[in-house]
């Protein structure tokens, strides 16, 4: 999580450092959320697997206000992308309907793995 | 001249809009204007920050529990169980919501009262003072209220400021949390002539006598209290 947008040269480290700790720590994908966007890669290959305006994304809860988003801190980021993670799992919000970005995620192969973990780790840059 | 000396509630009051938040926000603005000169000790700004953390840490393991609780509920294909599960969640992001608020409030007030209020540092002086006074403090502690070390070291930065300021100037402290200050911890404050005043609307009419008008409104307690 990042409170603010973020520049190329942090991104492309932040993966780095992810390729080296993914064997450890068992992880398959690293996301990035920022408050413009929402950013994933499949850490082995280095392929981006999904991005979305984060407050397009994040909108169904926040009640469509994208103030919300703009001023959220790290943990209220890291809030909103475990309400949406549980949303994909279970649509605690979208009930009937597919989640915000879940056609994206299931293309990016990214679904089934966030349904079946037990959970997902969020941390502060 | 008049000075008014505050503490970390004073703080919290103005960043949680809790229910002494106005007139505690005219004191900010009669500082601002002039009228009077609003002193904190620096560890009053420090404090918040501390307890901010500590509130968010507790938050945060009622919303792990919470969190898994939803999940387990929406195992259930039921109406009710799903219900059950949105509604945590929703209160979850609710909760979330307000410690962002909480923070960026606070930012803003240690923001605020830097710029209109002077604020007393802590010297080394003042640190060994601050150990006598938590010696002086009360003896029982109520639910773990009290003197803490942070309360004696402000004290002993707002002694200090006020036994060094112009004789001329009259003083007041507004202690939130009155069941810190022993009758010792008072004894020394009405000898760096400090007056103690408990609540806003203990303030007022010590501040009217000076000419300067604190409006306190009816706080959600007075209400209760009066009917």
């Amino acid at each position: 999580m990042a409170a603010s947008g973020v520049s190329a040269s942090v991104v492309s480290a932040q993966l780095e450092l992810m390729r080296e700790l993914a064997p450890s720590v068992g992880m398959r994908y690293y996301f990035l959320v920022t408050t413009d966007l929402v950013r994933g890669w499949d850490v082995m290959s280095g392929a981006q697997v999904f991005s979305a305006p984060t407050d397009t994304l994040f909108a169904a809860y926040t009640g469509n206000d994208d103030a919300k988003v703009r001023g959220a801190g790290p943990e209220y980021l890291a809030g909103l992308t475990q309400a949406w993670l549980a949303d994909l799992s279970y649509h605690w919000q979208s009930r009937d309907a597919s989640a915000p970005g879940e056609g994206d995620m299931q293309r990016g192969g990214v679904l089934g793995l966030v349904r079946s973990a037990a959970k997902a780790v969020t941390a502060s840059l | 001249m008049i000075r008014v000396y505050a503490e970390t509630p004073f703080v919290l009051q103005l960043a949680l809009r809790q229910e002494h938040f106005e007139p505690c926000k005219q004191l900010l603005d009669l500082a601002s204007s002039g009228t009077i000169v609003l002193a904190l000790p620096l560890v009053a700004l420090i404090e918040p920050l501390n307890t901010m953390r500590l509130r968010a840490s507790k938050r945060n393991e009622l919303q792990n529990s919470w969190s898994v609780e939803a999940r387990q509920l929406s195992r259930t294909d039921e109406p009710a169980y799903r219900d059950a599960a949105s509604a945590l969640q929703l209160a979850l992001l609710k909760t979330l919501e307000m410690a962002n608020d909480e923070r960026k409030n606070l930012n803003h007030v240690i923001a605020q009262i830097g710029s209109c209020a002077t604020i007393l540092p802590t010297t080394v002086d003042r640190f060994a003072e601050s150990y006598i006074i938590e010696g002086k403090g009360p003896t029982s502690f109520i639910e773990g209220k009290g003197l803490t070390s942070l309360d004696a070291l402000g004290l002993a930065c707002i002694l200090d400021d006020a036994r060094t300021i112009d004789e001329a100037t009259d003083r007041a402290l507004l202690a939130f949390d009155r069941r810190a200050i022993s009758p010792q911890i008072l004894e020394d404050l009405k000898s760096a002539r400090i007056k103690v005043f408990g609540t806003p609307d203990q303030l007022a009419p010590w501040l009217a006598s000076k000419g300067v008008p604190l409006t306190v409104p009816l706080t959600n307690a007075d209400r209760t209290d009066g009917s």
